[in-house]
């Protein structure tokens, strides 16, 4: 009986041993899952946005110029990002245009008119602001706009890393030269590492009352009138790869251009981020404190006073409809003016009269140095014959400006006339003061 | 009889009887082992290649995650994965349906080619990782895209209940996001990695990408290895010393075939049901899928394939989101937060 049980236990007991064998042929243990790490999420903290600041900006001085926005060159920004800057700029009494309406030219048969364009408003301006130019600026404009800082106007050039600009062939003609990089900070830095934090300012017109700015992505600018607001030293260039007190904000060869390398600060509501509203109120005053010249080139824009009428003065009566041509044309440039009979000193005027006239002006001739007699004596061109020429001679008073227009008849003069309302008169221009016209047609 | 005699004579020998009988026992023994409990342990192998994590293949990869989990044969997990991560909440999806399976079995994964911020994510979700020396990995950081400086503004026809109804949030607030879904990543990273990190997260969240070699040397990848080393690292923390394979995409692909056939009928093959030809809404063109050859996977039926698998597996859902309300009149935005490796920078 307990052998046949023997036999028979020997079932479950192989299928044990087999299962048992088995087992441990292929499991050498079970699976101790290590505890996962408790994540607890709940305790990250992440470093607050900055304040955004309300600050009370000190009241800009009344002044009466125009700044022109350049928007020639597919420029790319809109007006709306601009509002916070231009409205600071019209509260300090400036007018603001913008010349070109944001769209390339395609057609090369209107890149001249666009360039005349330029010229004019450049002839206008007190301050001009380049700003995202896409299409690059040509030699001739680039010439054009070095004329004019060099005369004193204000220019401000604005680049940025995130948008699509060609800014840095203007920009090297005034020693400024914006780096191809993007400036970053992992530690110290507002919410994102590109946007980084500015405190190191040197003490400036431009950077009065600034403590802290943001700037949302800019690059370095290099130049060789130095920086003005530094990144803190830890700053990185993308491209450079080393840290650095890089420079967002430097002066160009001449106070008269500042180059910004960041545009986003003054758009809103960047704008009124820690100290990037004064920033963009210290803009406003540097752009509006413009003590640009305009000299006879710049016709008729030399005339300040705008509130009142230029005077024409006649050397003779019978010029009459060519100081009516004037007057037209004066109007047409938005520059009111009246047929005198007199001369008042304290009002800008221009005289319009034959050779035969010229002891009229006598004084503004002898200023300039030039004679009238039997022939015409200039600085520049000596003994010239007095047959079928006229002159353009502009004398700037302290606060006064008077152009005189001399010819030997009244048909040459009607003709310097017709070429100082064209811009023509430009050709003809010894200096920026004087000019000499040779009617071609009165000589054959 | 004689012959029937016999074997009543051996039958009744007891010893015979008693190796007949441990035979059987063996067989049993065996046979419970194989077919019933525990079985032969298995190793199952996911594989993800390059893949950009949206929506969609997060739904797919966690289908084969879930089926590795619930599949008692299967001891561990190898998953080979290549990927520059994708949609910031489908990454995280990702990591968290790893970590969960990594709670119940092993996760040993492969990281070939390129391993990156969303992808690397999931990683984190594994209990062992190898690479390449010339893997690439990390990319712990996040992109996002927002709206221009100045939005536009609604038009004036749109009428919402505050401020913030249709974009969500203002500029600083959308950086503010991003950063915290930057520091939460990082959070991840530092937690699972512990001290074999040997990156500071200042250097870690410069969302570098590293060699694997340098991924090894940095703490953000255990070992240099390839298939052969996690599958016996998988088996060594799995405690199996013998084991077969399982390809679990194929699994789930089976599977997801029966579930078609049983939707299409079996009746007439590649005839399609009612129910069928209702969820294929317009886009049903009157002709039946040929079921065959969609398991042929030629070019021409990759279209129909991926409609059917997308109807199988969402239902309608997600199918007709190309025009979702008809008569919305404003363009819909997805959320637009990566963990993505774009590669150029831009």
């Amino acid at each position: 009986m307990v052998a046949r049980l023997v036999i028979f236990a020997l079932l479950p007991t192989a299928a044990v041993v087999a299962f048992l064998i088995a087992f441990f042929a292929f499991y050498r243990g079970g699976y101790d899952a290590p505890p996962s790490p408790d994540l607890a999420f709940e305790q990250i903290t992440t470093s607050s946005a900055p304040s955004r600041i309300t600050q009370e900006l000190p009241p800009g001085p009344a002044r009466s110029g125009l700044l022109v926005v350049d928007a020639q060159h597919s420029n790319a920004f809109t007006e709306n990002e601009l509002v916070s800057f231009t409205s600071q700029v019209s509260d300090r009494g400036f007018e603001v245009e913008f010349v070109g309406d944001f769209t390339p030219v395609l057609d090369p048969s209107q890149l001249q008119p666009r360039f005349n364009q330029l010229a004019d408003k450049l002839r206008q301006a007190d301050s001009f602001a380049v700003i995202l130019p896409q299409v690059p600026y040509s030699q001739a404009e680039a010439a054009l706009v070095e004329g004019f800082v060099r005369k004193g106007g204000k220019l401000l050039l604005v680049s940025d890393p995130g948008r699509p600009q060609s800014i840095n062939g203007l920009a090297k003609r005034f020693g400024v030269d914006f780096q191809a990089d993007y400036l970053y900070n992992t530690t110290d830095n507002d919410t994102n590492f590109k946007r980084i934090l500015i405190r190191d300012f040197q003490p400036d017109q431009i950077t009065a009352g600034l403590e802290t700015i943001t700037l949302e992505y800019a690059s370095s600018v290099q130049s060789s009138g130095g920086g003005v607001a530094f990144a803190s030293p830890n700053t990185r260039s993308s491209v450079l790869e080393t840290v650095g007190a890089f420079s967002t904000m430097a002066w160009g060869e001449s106070r008269n251009v500042l180059a910004i390398s960041d545009f986003t600060f003054m758009v809103p509501s960047n704008d009124s981020l820690l100290d990037n509203g004064r920033l963009v109120s210290n803009i406003a005053d540097y752009i509006t404190d413009s003590q640009r010249d305009f000299l006879l080139p710049d016709f008729p824009y030399f005339y300040s006073n705008a509130a009142e009428k230029v005077d024409i003065l006649l050397g003779q009566s019978d010029l009459l409809s060519v100081g009516l041509d004037m007057k037209t044309g004066l109007t047409r440039r938005g520059t009111p003016s009246q047929i005198s009979p007199s001369e008042d000193l304290s009002q800008d005027s221009v005289f319009l009269g034959l050779y035969a006239d010229s002891g009229q002006v006598d004084q503004y001739l002898q200023t300039a140095g030039m004679r009238v007699d039997d022939t015409l004596g200039t600085p520049f061109v000596t003994e010239l014959g007095l047959e079928g020429t006229a002159m353009y001679l502009l004398d700037q008073g302290q606060d006064r400006d008077m152009l005189v227009i001399l010819a030997d008849t009244p048909e040459t003069l009607a003709s310097a006339v017709g070429r100082m309302l064209s811009g023509e008169f430009r050709g003809d221009l010894l200096s920026d003061f004087l000019g000499v016209y040779k009617f071609v047609g009165a000589v054959q | 009889m004689g012959l029937f005699s016999t074997i009543g004579d051996i039958l009744t020998n007891r010893y015979f009887a008693a190796v007949f009988l441990a035979a059987v026992g063996v067989a049993v023994g065996l046979v419970v082992f194989f077919y019933a409990f525990p079985g032969k342990p298995k190793i199952g192998v996911i594989d993800i290649p390059y893949t950009v994590i949206s929506e969609d293949s997060t739904f797919v990869i966690t289908e084969y995650l879930d089926y590795a989990r619930r599949e008692d044969s299967i001891k561990a997990v190898v998953i080979r994965l290549t990927s520059p991560g994708g949609g910031a909440a489908a990454s995280e999806r990702l990591y968290i349906e790893t970590r969960r399976l990594r709670e119940e079995k092993p996760v040993v994964l492969v990281m070939n080619g390129l391993v990156a911020s969303g992808g690397y994510m999931m990683s984190m979700g594994a209990s062992h990782t190898f690479a390449q020396t010339s893997s690439l990995v990390g990319s712990v950081g996040v992109v996002s895209f927002s709206d221009p400086l100045i939005p536009p503004l609604p038009d004036e026809s749109a009428l919402s209940t505050g401020p913030y109804k249709l974009a969500g949030f203002d500029r600083q607030e959308w950086f503010s996001t991003v950063e915290e879904l930057k520091e939460s990543f990082a959070h991840i990273v530092i937690s699972e990695r512990g001290d074999k990190l040997r990156l500071s997260k200042e250097e870690l969240t410069e969302a570098r990408i590293y060699s694997g070699l340098q991924g090894v040397k940095l703490g953000l990848v255990d070992e240099f290895g390839g298939d052969g080393d996690a599958f016996a690292k998988a088996a060594d923390l799995a405690g199996v010393s013998s084991y077969g394979l399982v390809d679990v995409n194929l699994e789930v692909f089976k599977k997801f075939f029966r579930e078609l056939q049983d939707i299409v009928g079996s009746s007439e093959r590649g005839a399609m049901s009612p129910e069928v030809v209702a969820m294929f809404g317009r886009n049903y063109t009157g002709e039946a899928p040929d079921l065959q050859n969609l398991q042929a996977g030629p070019d021409s039926s990759m279209e129909s394939f991926t409609l059917l698998q997308r109807l199988a597996m969402y239902g309608r859902l997600g199918v007709d989101q190309v025009d979702p309300l008809p008569d919305f009149p404003m363009e819909l935005n997805h959320p637009n937060f990566y963990y993505l490796y774009v590669g150029n920078g831009r």
